[in-house]
């Protein structure tokens, strides 16, 4: 379980604990986001998610346990505003209020310069669409925006519910690129998803929820390992020849050999020996869907894995 | 660099919620064009009757609008974060939730007191132009106490909304609640209940300020207060502090 004096600069989930009715949604959930990462949190639909973000927001109440924020808690804090930027819901925006109107509220309460209003709306790709209502946004315009008002105040947290969501491919790619910014910084960034390839894509670390509990928590690697890179080459019988003289584990399918190697070895050692390939492509993220989906589905598919479940 | 933030801040973002929509604008404008269409209306049935057209016979003219459109801004103030689930972004943002809801209620008296002073200024117009061979002591007789009545019950219609919309926080339901109460709930109460309609009826704080031999009593007046006003606004008070945004 994680403690105060774990948390350290980060945020910590400590026991948290969430039932509606007889219900428990959330259930003794703790783990820590270390300052100067990207924690994924992934779980299927329904696994408790959000509400664990929702609780961290205060939008909703913890029966037990409770959300530090570098030791503390997000309401006795001088100003949350100003240290955590939430993500959680683009409907949840007033939809007759223009854009700029709906930063300039947020900088009201902040008391932030109007120019920093202005530097959120170009970093957004908003400026174009200031003055227009939230309503005649679309959906990955609106993800903008709500990513603008976490972003305001340059916070120190951020914690953010599948923030790519209805982005393009432009606008997910810049999510991604500014979180991997903002971690370098020494921010700490909570990114909650469903979406396996958003996560794995930044994050350092990944917790696994499932029926409200934690399954499994690690390092990306972790979770990675044993993952097999896929390799096709003009000559397969050299290429068979090579991972046999590495002492790489492999099998062959059609005309692919699938290696439990990274693809940057696979390719030295081929080209060390001038075996040609045409095709060497990682696997990994079909081997942490695999675990995710072993972790997720109820029983533990891998006992022997070694990456032990938490709960 | 990072301090709380004060009371005097948060009132004044909503009142500006209150006011940065289009249609809050238009609600706004709506109400004040009646105000005026009341106003004129009745100095000119006035004048065809040859009554004299005076400040207090105006403000005593426009009672129901009073009664009616204040609750409206309260309701408008009061559930708007609700409605469109802005909780989410302002939550977040705040400590506590208190300040923000004890905000709210000071934004909508103070947009309905600057409506209500507004409509009062237009009176005090329209009772100088159409004063005619009166003098000015005339036409202002009481002038002072119809707009110290005028201001209490614009603070008390608006308050009835707001406590209505604190403890429903739907805004159809809350404006049809006042709209049943006001027009339908208090007539049913001085009939069914002629007795107890002083302590029941939602009316029993505006009769105090007329006042006179029919005036209710001190109990009466704070039953009523308390059952229309603090009851319904603690209801609200609590659910926000404890419930799910």
């Amino acid at each position: 379980m994680a403690s105060q004096s774990e948390s350290g600069a980060g945020i910590a989930f400590i026991g948290v604990t969430k039932s509606y009715g007889r219900r428990v949604v959330v259930d003794s959930v703790s783990f820590i986001c270390p300052p100067g990462s990207i924690t994924g949190f992934l779980g299927p639909n329904g696994a408790g998610k959000s509400t664990t973000l929702r609780i961290a927001a205060g939008l909703s109440r913890a029966d037990a346990g409770e959300v530090l924020f570098a030791g503390r808690r997000r309401r006795d804090l001088e100003n949350p505003g100003r240290c955590i930027g939430f993500v959680l819901d683009p409907t949840a925006l007033h939809p007759g209020r223009s854009v700029q109107e709906t930063l300039k509220l947020n900088g009201l309460l902040l008391e932030l310069p109007d120019a920093r209003i202005d530097e959120v709306l170009v970093l957004t790709g908003l400026a174009a669409v200031r003055r227009k209502r939230v309503a005649a946004l679309s959906l990955g315009m609106r993800q903008r925006l709500v990513l603008g008002l976490a972003i305001l105040a340059k916070p120190q947290f951020l914690v953010m519910d599948e923030p790519t969501n209805g982005l393009d491919a432009d606008g997910a790619l810049w999510v991604r690129n500014f979180l991997t910014h903002f971690a370098s910084e020494g921010g700490t960034v909570l990114l909650s998803s469903h979406l396996l390839r958003d996560v794995q894509a930044v994050a350092d670390h990944i917790v696994m929820i499932d029926r409200g509990r934690i399954v499994a928590a690690g390092g990306v690697a972790e979770f990675s390992r044993g993952a097999a890179t896929r390799v096709a080459a003009t000559e397969p019988w050299r290429l068979a020849e090579v991972c046999s003289k590495q002492q790489w584990p492999f099998r062959r399918e059609g005309d692919t050999f699938l290696v439990e190697a990274p693809p940057e070895e696979i390719g030295l050692a081929c080209l060390e020996h001038r075996v040609a390939l045409i095709h060497l492509a990682n696997v990994t993220e079909s081997a942490l869907e695999e675990k995710f989906l072993a972790l997720t589905s109820g029983e533990f598919a891998s006992r022997n894995n070694s990456l032990e479940p938490i709960a | 660099m990072s301090r709380r933030i004060s009371f005097a801040l948060l009132t004044w973002v909503e009142i500006r919620k209150v006011l940065d929509t289009r249609s809050s604008l238009a609600i706004l404008a709506v109400l004040t064009a009646v105000a005026a269409a009341l106003v004129v209306g009745f100095a000119l049935f006035s004048q065809r009757n040859g009554v004299p057209v005076t400040f207090a016979g105006l403000a005593g003219s426009i009672g129901l609008f009073t009664a009616l459109a204040m609750p409206l801004i309260g309701i408008l103030g009061m559930t708007s974060d609700i409605a469109h689930r802005t909780t989410y972004v302002y939550y977040p943002l705040l400590g506590g939730r208190s300040g923000q809801f004890w905000a709210k209620v000071t934004a909508a008296a103070a947009v309905a007191l600057a409506l209500q002073l507004f409509v009062l200024l237009l009176l005090a117009a329209v009772a100088w132009i159409a004063m005619g061979n009166a003098t000015a002591p005339e036409v202002f007789r009481d002038a002072a106490g119809a707009t110290a009545r005028g201001v209490v019950s614009c603070l008390l219609s608006t308050m009835f909304g707001v406590a209505l919309a604190a403890a429903i926080r739907r805004t159809a339901l809350a404006i049809v609640a006042v709209i049943l109460v006001t027009l339908v709930g208090n007539g049913l109460i001085l009939t069914l209940l002629p007795d107890a309609s002083g302590y029941l009826s939602t009316l029993t704080a505006g009769a105090a300020l007329v006042g006179g031999p029919e005036a209710p009593t001190v109990p009466e007046v704070i039953t009523s207060l308390a059952i229309w006003y603090a009851l319904p606004l603690a209801i609200g008070w609590w659910i926000t502090e404890n419930g799910e945004a």
